[in-house]
């Protein structure tokens, strides 16, 4: 039996204490798995912070209206909306390591198809694979947090995922660097057909309410 | 090539999954469990208050972090600094919401992750309310300065919103909480309109505009406050 029952005396008396000194934050037999999730945090700290100034970049590539890029952030949010519940109910049906391996295929599959987008320049392949990319966001959303904080003990859970959660700015970091060099116009055989200056990319319009750095793991 | 990136993490990310899949996880669902319906779930997490409250919380900090970090670059142009360089303050910001969670979590060691909320949510606030008031540098550096209290907010509300909620619960917990954050991307673009205003009563609307967040701020120091008190009583 797990110890979920707060109204017990000595579970409440545990928790009410200052802080959780003394315990270990992860233990030995979890140290493996919470390596691997909490890298999954880096990971797509830095996925998002590359896909600002992509957008940039195909706002000004395909001259689109402020209307029509809104449909980003649409794209963004509704794959979360869409799919945090779906995510939810299969974890619950099958696994957390499932849900995780799912949730990356379909990031997996939401990146390549970033191939095909690029090919034809169409704004609407774009925000299909972002849409579908967050489809795995959303499961993968669902499912490490909630995993880092049920490994190990209760007492200690938020401030393991507080470290875990970490290692997401430092993600974005990388993709804040990374970003301009990535998309510069010198980087590619394509500086020709983007005429795009790194500076326009490195500050995405402003007033669209889309953050310049989406961090939430 | 605007896909090289998107190609390069879609590689990384598929070397992941099969490391994962090899890896043997600990299942942790709470499986072995007596096993609970959806229409339970929902009750159970319902009438969890703490829970309840912490899906209202994370939305109003969700709404908090993009309103902070999208209108810097228009706060630092209303003080005549160029795009390239307010992207700088973008970074900074970023680096003191990094250096920010290691240091949370090392001060909830010693210090209990929902009062470390209610003293940080001060703090944020505080800066919100010197980014409004004073206008020039020293505000800016306000600004900036909120990411550091901003930076333990999202995983400690996380965490104290599924502190009492059972294993097999915290799944469906946490799509909601996953859903606080289309909720609160609603928020900013009342935040833009406020902008777009120009002046309020003689002072930069850019300024006014940042008593949003603030408040987001007030509702989030709140939400510590109160449930460090259940746990005291």
């Amino acid at each position: 039996m797990v110890s979920t029952d707060y109204n017990n005396e000595e579970t409440r008396e545990y928790i009410s204490q200052d802080g959780a000194h003394g315990l270990k934050l992860v233990e030995r037999q979890y140290l493996l798995p919470f390596i691997l999730i909490t890298s999954l945090f880096a990971l797509w700290g830095f996925a998002n912070d590359i896909t600002n100034p992509m957008v940039a970049a195909f706002q000004t590539v395909m001259e689109l209206s402020a209307a029509k890029a809104s449909l980003v952030q649409f794209a963004f949010y509704g794959g979360y909306a869409t799919m945090a519940i779906p995510a939810a109910l299969f974890i619950r049906k099958f696994s957390y390591k499932k849900g995780i391996i799912l949730g990356l295929a379909l990031y997996a599959v939401g990146a390549f198809l970033f191939i095909p987008a690029a090919a034809y320049q169409k704004f609407s392949y774009f925000c299909l694979s972002l849409y579908i990319l967050t489809f795995g966001l959303a499961f993968l959303e669902t499912t490490a947090s909630p995993f880092i904080l049920s490994l190990g003990r209760k007492e200690n859970a938020t401030r393991r995922l507080n470290l875990a959660q970490s290692f997401n700015p430092m993600g974005s970091l990388c993709g804040m660097a990374v970003a301009p060099s990535l998309c510069s116009p010198t980087s590619g055989p394509t500086a020709a057909t983007l005429p795009v200056t790194s500076s326009s990319l490195l500050s995405p319009t402003p007033k669209k309410p889309l953050s310049d750095s989406t961090i939430w793991p | 090539m605007i896909r090289d990136p998107y190609v390069a993490i879609g590689l990384v990310v598929l070397i992941m999954l099969i490391v994962i899949a090899l890896v043997k996880m600990p299942d942790t669902t709470g499986s072995g469990e007596k096993q609970n319906s959806v229409r339970e779930t929902l009750s159970n997490l319902w009438h969890n208050k703490v829970y309840r409250y912490g899906v209202l919380t994370q939305v109003f900090y969700v709404a908090a972090q993009i309103m902070t970090w999208t209108f810097i670059i228009q706060y630092a142009d209303n003080l005549g600094i160029n795009k390239a360089t307010a992207q700088n303050y973008n970074i900074v910001a970023m680096i003191l919401f990094l250096t920010g969670r290691f240091i949370s979590t090392f001060l909830m060691k010693y210090v209990n992750g929902r009062k470390l909320l209610a003293i940080f949510g001060t703090g944020a606030g505080l800066c919100a309310l010197g980014a409004v008031l004073i206008v020039g540098m020293p505000g800016l550096y306000c600004l900036v300065g909120i990411s550091i209290f901003m930076s333990l907010m999202f995983p400690t509300i996380y965490g104290i919103a599924l502190e009492n909620v059972s294993l097999q619960d915290a799944t469906l917990g946490a799509a909601f909480l996953v859903m606080a954050i289309v909720g609160g991307a609603l928020m900013p673009p009342l935040q833009g309109a406020i902008i777009d205003r120009g002046t309020i009563l003689g002072h930069p609307a850019v300024n006014v505009s940042y008593a949003l967040p603030m408040l987001c701020f007030v509702i989030v120091s709140i939400y510590g406050l109160a449930s460090y008190r259940r746990i005291k009583r």
